[in-house]
């Protein structure tokens, strides 16, 4: 399965539909779809790398958890994410490095915003081909 | 999914299969098949399933799609054996509207509009991003959580009157900050006195018309007259003490044997200490939301200060009422001839409690709680009073706003922003934004038509038309 993502029509809020061959790329490229909602990056200057490990009850509930840290690394920690690698990831465990540029609020150019990652119609699942993840976002 | 109709513009979904209450919506005919109704509904009927709901899962006229819980919706629960769902609030906790009167009229206002737009761009921040008004410590953010709007009266921002002027007077009881995370006071931290992003804004606007004239006056307003909406709520420190307790309460319910339709309804019930510090936690996020509009406010005295010249007391620049849409509240209702606590959930819908109760400030119990319904940015949005129907049936409750008719993504294909922009600017409105293609998001056809939703509360009497107001400028987040 190749990897890649589209945004699905949902009333008051924004649907993304997620694939990719292995279920850390589906996290990976989740990540790209939630900034591509957040903030455009400049492409220039040094990244700032941050570690993180998160836990939840279930794989799905995972990815809708790894895109509410990563928003909150927006928010509160002022980073663009432009780099997901996700470099372990269990039922319930994740280990990731992200990357991204510091906030200039005078020069990135803010796509809309998202308020958080929400659990309605969430999954993550297994297919033939590859994995497919659907996260519905509050925006 | 059944659905009969009860009356002019009340419909039942009749009680199936899990659901312990039956579902009510209160809509207008024309409105009730339009995109994504069924969903809509079938998200009144999962609410309805919740423990301890009584009476109806409750949904207004302007009912549409959310997660979870539908937006528009209202459900009470028993204070003894019921839940609270973080998700029956949202993500933006104690997002509301506030209005704002002055002395100003229409034509003193329009030969400095432009200049006026410019000015409050500058003082009020949109978008989402860590830029408020304000700065401030994290001890002094804490002492915010805890007490509102209330914090800023120290510090110049706020008055007494203000104070008296906001539901729960600005400062939610129950606000413990050690029930908040350091994650959701580090993303709300830079965030008070700003509007964010979405469907918020601020809107320069005129009374062009008062169907009620003693209601008017108590509230301060008459025909003519300039006022400014501003929708804004708990920015990213609500969104993260959602976020937290949404994430907490999915094991919770599954715990407690709770069997949920869709986990976006993960609650707790409210003995539990999940629930207990949910609510605190949410008081916190509703005193940052009651401050961050007051601090919006205050911005908003400054650029009417700069362009006119005179003070804002000399101006007339007063709030008229400040009201939450997304919150939970304990309120004591009367249920079979019994008053008794409840939790009321709120999610996209407005306390409208009626003449003579005495949650109503002083100066407006003769005649009801003002409601605020703000309209999509080109038509028209409302000034109403609550009623005492609305406390009969709907636990004092009414709608909230226009309600989504496209989607964000159907809207931009309709028109673009820059197209959006020159028709509002045809109808001699001033439009200010952050990014042009969220405008096509907010655009006034991707809305029902307010006057439709506000027609129908009015006419079952769950609020009582007081004031129409157009728009003359908008600034988007």
């Amino acid at each position: 399965m190749s990897l890649g993502f589209e945004l699905v029509d949902h009333t008051a809020d924004i649907g993304v539909r997620v694939w990719g061959p292995t279920a850390a790329e589906v996290f990976e490229e989740a990540g790209r779809a939630l900034f591509s909602l957040v903030c455009d990056p400049l492409r220039e200057g040094e990244l700032e790398e941050v570690e993180l490990e998160l836990e939840a009850e279930a794989a799905d509930l995972l990815l809708a958890a790894w895109l509410n840290e990563l928003l909150y690394l927006f928010e509160a920690r002022q980073l663009v994410l432009t780099e997901f690698e996700v470099r372990e990831l269990g039922e319930r465990r994740l280990r990731a490095r992200v990357a991204g540029e510091p906030l200039d609020v005078g020069r990135h150019i803010m796509c809309g915003g998202v308020k958080a990652a929400t659990l309605h119609e969430l999954r993550l699942e297994q297919r033939s081909a590859g994995w497919e993840g659907f996260v519905v976002l509050d925006v | 999914m059944r659905v009969e109709r009860r009356d002019e513009f009340v419909y039942e979904i009749p009680r199936e299969g899990p659901m312990r209450v039956p579902g009510r919506v209160y809509a207008h005919p024309g409105l009730f098949m339009q995109a994504g109704h069924e969903e809509a509904l079938q998200q009144v009927a999962n609410v309805a399933t919740l423990p301890g709901i009584l009476r109806a899962s409750i949904a207004m006229p302007d009912i549409h799609w959310g997660y979870g819980f539908p937006i528009g919706g209202v459900a009470a629960m028993d204070a003894a054996d019921g839940v609270v769902s973080p998700g029956g609030v949202g993500f933006d906790i104690n997002c509301g509207v506030r209005l704002v009167r002055t002395g100003l009229g229409v034509d003193e206002a329009k030969p400095r509009l432009d200049a006026l737009m410019h000015q409050l761009m500058r003082g009020v921040p949109q978008g989402t991003g860590p830029h408020g008004a304000l700065e401030l410590r994290e001890s002094e953010l804490k002492r915010l959580c805890e007490e509102g709007a209330a914090f800023l009266v120290r510090r110049g921002c706020a008055t007494g009157d203000d104070l008296a002027h906001t539901e729960e007077g600005g400062s939610m009881s129950g606000a413990d900050v050690s029930a908040v995370s350091g994650k959701a006071l580090a993303r709300g931290r830079g965030q008070v006195g700003s509007l964010g992003s979405g469907n918020h804004f601020l809107e320069l606007q005129v009374v062009d018309r008062v169907l009620d004239q003693r209601a008017a006056a108590a509230f301060g307003v008459g025909a003519g007259q300039v006022a400014v909406m501003i929708h804004s709520g708990s920015r990213g420190l609500g969104h993260q003490v959602c976020t937290d307790y949404v994430g907490r309460m999915a094991g919770a319910a599954a715990r407690a044997g709770i069997d949920l339709p869709d986990r976006q309804l993960a609650c707790a019930p409210l003995d539990s200490a999940e629930a207990r510090e949910y609510l605190a936690a949410m008081a916190c996020a509703c005193n940052f939301a009651f401050a961050n509009r007051q601090m919006i406010m205050h911005q908003v005295r400054g650029a009417f200060e700069q362009v006119f010249r005179r003070s804002w007391e000399r101006l007339g620049v007063e709030l008229v009422y400040d009201v939450a849409h997304n919150i939970a509240k304990r309120e004591v209702h009367p249920v079979d001839g019994e008053e008794r606590a409840v939790l009321v959930h709120r999610k996209g819908a407005t306390r409208a409690f009626g003449p003579g109760d005495p949650d109503v400030p002083a100066g407006y119990r003769e005649v009801g709680q003002p409601v605020i319904i703000p309209g999509d940015m080109g038509r028209e949005s409302w000034l109403l009073a609550g009623t005492e129907t609305a406390r009969r049936e709907t636990w004092g409750s009414t709608c909230h706003g226009a309600g989504r008719l496209l989607s964000r993504h159907a809207a931009r294909k309709v028109r673009s922003g820059a197209e959006v922009r020159r028709e509002l600017e045809g109808a001699g409105i001033v439009v200010k934004c952050a990014s042009t293609g969220s405008l096509a998001e907010e655009a006034p056809f991707a809305y029902k038509d307010v006057a439709d939703i506000v027609g129908v509360v009015d006419a079952v009497g769950l609020a009582r038309k007081v004031a129409r107001l157009r728009p003359l400028g908008v600034l988007k987040g």
